[in-house]
């Protein structure tokens, strides 16, 4: 890249644009280990409950933050959703970029708070819906998820949640 | 509780989109030799030197060695802080610790962001505070994060847009009287609402700009304070508070509700005895990265009822002039170089202690302020500044 010149003061730029090879491994352990699992093949959504203060972990936690306790594995965890019910949400119209791929995220995007179904505990996840004129605090949401054969273990095998009538 | 620390220098930069005549370094060295001139000091007289940076935004990484002969770090010992949002306030408060132990009398800490070097990019850079695995790809920094604070609470109270546009025409107006700040705009409530949509319901202009800046302060121990300067300013106490950035995942806990600024709140008014903060204490200096945020947190911070804080700025309660003046500096709302940004929330409470704040001087007399940071993941600084020792 070439320097610029303003004002007769010069500015250096640097960074790579384009192809940028920036990889990470992150971990999930264990517990998220099954919880992603329990998504990818059987399509299961799990939340788990602290022991000491009663507060439910979605997905799954091994530690509850307020109590610093150890939670109880797997079979002590509560299946929820796929319904829930939107507590916040929010649309973004800016198209900023992702941080996953450097590139800028396509708009109009809705990303909510949902609540789901047999447990005190909520998702951020994003909406189908993107219209806020058919958006409200309490509406009714299902989570869609990919066909089995594309989904890789990860929240993104839950592609979004669309909005259902009861 | 440790040694009694006062902050008795204070420097910044004029905060603006661009430093194009200085680099980082000479940057930081104009915040930090002002802050030295008004304490009437040299380096020579400084035991430590701390710095306070986004290492991502610009890319740097160990700028605190990186800038030593800006910062006057030579031969000294310091330390280089990253908390996000709540740099400023971190450091204040190790700038304390340092004192406070007795270990060193004497402490400059300098934070300092160069925003108009990161490519205009810092939402991506804040987007890897968030959990990659579980809430990276639903976040859109802090913009995100504070459409959600809007978007609750008006839900919540049923208040509509205009209390957020009342709440950005007040910053507007104190920033144009602070020669410091950065966006100087004379607005009108239908300017905010007619302003574009970033993430429904927050606005374009209801967000906190990106500056390029420094503030420097410096502080020091009782003994020193008392014979360097006639007005010192006198941290009181102060809290950190932090909670788990997984906040969201918690329902039915309260949302937006921040409870890392209520905790702050509940512990610094018990220890100190506050049971009506507005009463009590003259001002507040908050750190309000978006109007909405000034409102809501108002509530968490425990300075009024809930439900109550929308209407605080339309009577102008919260104004230069009123009885309760929040963020007579025009706030993060005006000006934010990122790294800077919450030292300058306890730079302009103090000076506004002391009587210097010039043309954003409040009306009110003041003798006790409260100034805070937030950001980082959610973390809270909440700080105590009074003019007297108890
Ligand atoms: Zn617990």
């Amino acid at each position: 890249m070439a320097t610029e010149q303003t004002q007769d003061l010069i500015i250096v730029p640097c960074g790579i644009h384009g192809e940028m090879n920036m990889t990470y491994r992150w971990g999930a352990g264990d517990f998220l280990s099954k919880a992603f699992e329990e998504l990818r093949d059987n399509g299961k959504i799990y939340a788990n409950e602290c022991p000491q203060c009663g507060r439910y972990h979605l997905p799954p936690r091994k530690v509850c933050g307020r109590c610093h306790v150890e939670m109880d594995g797997f079979d002590k965890w509560v299946q929820v959703g796929p319904r829930g019910t939107v507590l916040v949400y929010t649309v973004t119209l800016a198209p900023f970029l992702d941080p996953e791929t450097g590139k800028p995220r396509h708009v109009p995007y809705c990303v909510a708070t949902i609540q789901l179904d047999g447990a005190p505990c909520a998702l951020e996840h994003f909406l189908k819906e993107t219209n806020p004129e058919n958006l409200k605090v309490g509406m009714r949401v299902e989570a869609v998820l990919k066909p089995e054969a594309q989904r890789k273990g990860d929240l993104g095998d839950i592609i979004h949640f669309k909005t259902v009538q009861e | 509780m440790g040694r009694r620390v006062a902050i008795v220098g204070i420097g910044q930069t004029l905060h603006k989109k661009r430093h194009i005549d200085r680099n980082h370094t000479e940057l930081i060295n104009e915040a930090a030799r002002k802050a030295l001139q008004d304490a009437e000091i040299t380096i020579e007289d400084v035991d430590a030197v701390l710095n306070g940076n986004m290492d991502l935004f610009e890319g740097h990484n160990l700028m605190d060695a990186m800038t030593v002969e800006g910062s006057g770090a030579y031969m000294k010992p310091g330390l280089k802080m990253n908390t996000g949002g709540t740099t400023g306030g971190t450091m204040v408060a190790s700038g304390w610790y340092h004192v406070a132990s007795g270990k060193y009398d004497v402490v400059l800490i300098i934070g300092s962001e160069k925003l108009e070097e990161s490519g205009g990019n810092t939402t991506s850079a804040i987007i890897t505070c968030a959990d990659p695995l579980t809430l990276r790809p639903y976040h859109t920094g802090a913009v995100g994060a504070l459409a959600i604070v809007a978007a609750s609470y008006m839900n919540q109270y049923r208040c509509g847009e205009e209390p957020g546009a009342i709440v950005r025409v007040k910053a507007a107006g104190n920033a144009l009287k602070n020669p410091y700040s950065h966006l100087k705009l004379t607005l009108t409530v239908d300017d905010v609402l007619d302003s574009a949509i970033l993430i429904w319901p927050l606005r374009l202009l209801h967000m906190c700009p990106q500056s390029s800046g420094a503030c420097a302060i410096v502080l020091a121990s009782e003994e020193k304070a008392k014979k360097m300067t006639k007005k010192p300013v006198w941290i009181t106490d102060f809290v950190t508070s932090h909670m788990e950035a997984w906040r969201a995942t918690f329902a039915p806990d309260p949302i937006p509700s921040m409870q890392s600024q209520t905790d702050s709140a509940i512990k610094l008014f018990k220890r100190n005895g506050i049971t009506n903060p507005m009463k009590q204490v003259d001002m507040f200096e908050m750190y309000d990265p978006a109007a909405w945020a000034e409102i809501a947190w108002l509530e968490d911070f425990l300075i009024c009822e809930k439900g109550e804080a929308w209407k605080l700025a339309e009577k102008g309660v919260t104004a230069l002039d009123g009885a309760f003046p929040v963020n007579p500096s025009g706030g993060v709302q005006s000006t934010n170089p990122i790294g800077a940004t919450a030292m300058i929330r306890v730079a302009e409470a103090a000076l506004q202690i002391r009587g210097d704040a010039g043309g954003h001087q409040v009306t009110k007399n003041v003798n006790s302020a409260l100034a805070s940071s937030f950001g980082g993941a959610n973390w809270t600084n909440l700080f105590l500044l009074k003019k007297n020792l108890d």
